[in-house]
C-alpha cells in the first residue's frame, strides 16, 4: 500500500505542478478582484475573502427576474479545475504505470484504495493552496484574520456577522472541502464505470443545474454560502455532512466492486 | 511451473479476441507468439497476467484456476505494449520504486539488472529524456528484475539496436535456465526462431 501510495503522489502530483501553480494564482487574482470591488478603507479579512470565493448564487426560484440571476464565476471555476485534475490521472494510470503496480501488489482494491486517497488529498492540497494563500495575502494587505463586518452582506449576500465561529468554519472549510471530496470520489467512479468525459459531463452537469436549482441531488451547490445559510439556520446541516459522507463511502465501495471486474487494456 | 489455458474465450463489445485456445506451457522453455496485429498475442498476454478476466474458458496456473483461487499469478514480469514509468525519476529510482513494493531484490539486483539491459545504472538521466530504445530496456529490466516464474514479453526488442537484440536474447535464454516460463511476442521471424524453443502461430484470435 505504501508503494501505491508513494507511487501515487509523485506520478499523480508532480505531473500537475503547472497545474498548482495555476491553483497558486487563481487565488491570487481572486484576492486583488475581491478588494478592489469590495472595500474602499479597511481590507477583507481572511474569512470574508474565503466567503467571497464561495458565496454562490441564489437559484431561479428565489428570485423574481431571470435577469438578476449570476453566474457564480469563481465557484464554478475551482470546482471544474479540481475536476480536470481528478480526471487527467486514474484511467491514464490504471493502463500504464499502474499495470506495474497491479502485477505487484496482486489486488485491483489496492489500486482502487490508492486512487481515492489520492482524490482526497489532491482535494484538500488545492484548498490549502487556497487557505494560504489568502491567509498571507491578507497578512500582508493588513486585514484582520476571523472579522466579519455587517456591511460586506451587500457584497457577500449573506449577513455572516450573525454566525458562531463554528458556523463560519461550516462555511469556510468543512462544507467546501466535503462537497469537493464528494463530488471528486463520484467522479472517480463514473471515470471507472465509464470514462473521463462522461465522469467530467456528470460533473459539470451538477455544478451547472445548481446554479440554477436548489436540491439535495445537486449537492455541490450546498457548498455556496448563500445556499448554505439556509441549511445552518435551520439546523439541518447535520444531514447534510451525514449525507455526503455516506455518498463518498458508497462511490468508495462501489468503485472496489467494480475494479474486482474491469478488464485492464 | 506449469499454465494451462483451457478453452479461453474473450469476447470484447461483440468482437471474439481469443476464440477457444487451449494451450499448456511449462517451465524451462522460451515460448513465441507470432501473428500479425489483432491477432490476439497481447490479449492472452494480458489473461495470463490477470488483467483481463475470459468470458469463457480457465487459466490454471499449478493447478490454481486465475481469477478464482486468486487475482494474478504470484511471481510475475511482463511488459506489455509501452512501457511507462515516473518521468521525473531516473532509471535506478523507477526500478527501485517498483522494488520496494514487494523487497524481493536489493539495490545490488537492480544496478545489475541495469547493466544486464545496456543501461548505466549510474546515469541521473531522468526517464522523461530517455530514447525508446533505452525506455524499452528499462522496461525489460523491470519485468525480470525480480527473476518472476513468469516472463511476458510484447514485442521486447522494439526500437533496439542489434547489439540491445543481443544483449536481450542472452539474458532470456540465461533467465530460461531457471524454473520459469518465458513468453515473447514478435513479429522478427528470424528473432522468434533463435530465441523460442516453441513458436505459437495466432490469428483471428486462434491457435493456427
Amino acid at each position: 500500500m505504501r508503494g501505491i501510495i508513494k507511487h501515487d503522489f509523485v506520478a499523480g502530483c508532480a505531473q500537475f505542478r503547472r497545474m498548482i501553480l495555476i491553483a497558486f494564482l487563481f487565488f491570487v487574482g481572486t484576492l486583488m478582484a475581491e478588494n478592489n470591488i469590495c472595500y474602499d478603507s479597511a481590507h477583507a479579512s481572511v474569512v470574508e475573502s474565503i466567503l467571497y470565493i464561495f458565496q454562490g448564487n441564489y437559484p431561479l426560484a428565489e428570485i423574481t427576474d431571470v435577469s438578476q440571476l449570476e453566474m457564480p464565476i469563481l465557484w464554478i471555476a475551482l470546482q471544474l479545475f479540481i475536476a480536470y485534475i481528478i480526471g487527467s490521472y486514474p484511467l491514464y494510470d490504471l493502463k500504464h504505470y499502474g499495470i506495474n503496480m497491479l502485477i505487484r501488489t496482486r489486488s485491483k482494491r489496492l489500486w482502487w484504495l490508492g486512487k481515492v486517497l489520492w482524490v482526497i488529498a489532491t482535494v484538500l492540497v488545492i484548498y490549502l493552496i487556497g487557505y494560504v494563500v489568502t491567509f498571507v495575502a491578507v497578512a500582508l494587505m493588513g486585514g484582520s484574520i476571523f472579522g466579519v463586518r455587517p456591511d460586506i452582506q451587500m457584497f457577500l449576500k449573506v449577513d455572516y456577522s450573525i454566525y458562531s465561529s463554528v458556523g463560519l468554519m461550516m462555511f469556510c472549510f468543512i462544507i467546501p472541502v466535503l462537497a469537493s471530496i464528494t463530488l471528486s470520489l463520484l467522479q472517480l467512479l463514473l471515470i471507472i464505470v465509464f470514462n473521463e468525459a462522461i465522469a467530467f459531463g456528470t460533473v459539470g452537469f451538477l455544478m451547472l443545474a445548481g446554479v440554477f436549482y436548489d436540491s439535495a441531488i445537486l449537492f455541490p451547490c450546498i457548498s455556496m454560502g448563500v445556499r448554505l445559510s439556509s441549511y445552518i439556520l435551520s439546523g439541518g446541516i447535520l444531514k447534510i455532512i451525514i449525507g455526503m459522507i455516506a455518498c463518498s463511502v458508497v462511490a468508495i465501495v462501489a468503485g472496489a466492486f467494480v475494479m474486482k471486474k474491469k478488464d485492464v487494456f | 511451473m506449469k499454465i494451462e489455458i483451457q478453452n479461453a474465450t474473450k469476447i470484447i463489445k461483440g468482437a471474439v479476441v481469443l476464440d477457444d485456445i487451449s494451450l499448456t506451457f511449462e517451465s524451462g522453455k522460451i515460448y513465441g507468439f507470432r501473428g500479425k496485429n489483432g491477432s490476439g498475442k497481447t490479449m492472452l498476454m494480458r489473461a495470463i497476467a490477470g488483467l483481463i478476466t475470459l468470458t469463457n474458458g480457465k487459466i490454471l496456473i499449478d493447478g490454481k484456476q486465475l481469477g478464482k483461487d486468486f487475482s494474478f499469478p504470484e511471481s510475475i514480469g511482463v511488459l506489455i505494449e509501452n512501457p511507462s514509468f515516473i518521468d521525473s525519476y531516473s532509471g535506478y529510482q523507477n526500478l527501485k520504486a517498483l522494488a520496494d513494493i514487494k523487497h524481493l531484490i536489493g539495490e545490488e539486483d537492480i544496478r545489475n539488472v541495469i547493466s544486464a539491459v545496456g543501461l548505466n545504472p549510474d546515469d541521473k538521466k531522468k526517464y522523461g529524456k530517455y530514447s525508446l530504445g533505452m525506455k524499452q530496456r528499462l522496461g525489460i529490466a523491470a519485468a525480470i528484475m525480480e527473476k518472476p516464474d513468469i516472463i511476458l514479453l510484447d514485442e521486447p526488442i522494439n526500437a533496439l539496436d542489434e547489439k540491445g537484440v543481443e544483449d536481450i536474447r542472452k539474458l532470456l535464454l540465461d533467465l530460461r535456465n531457471g524454473n520459469r516460463i518465458i513468453i515473447v511476442a514478435c513479429h522478427d521471424r528470424e528473432e522468434l526462431n533463435l530465441l523460442s524453443d516453441e513458436i505459437i502461430e495466432l490469428a483471428d484470435g486462434k491457435v493456427v
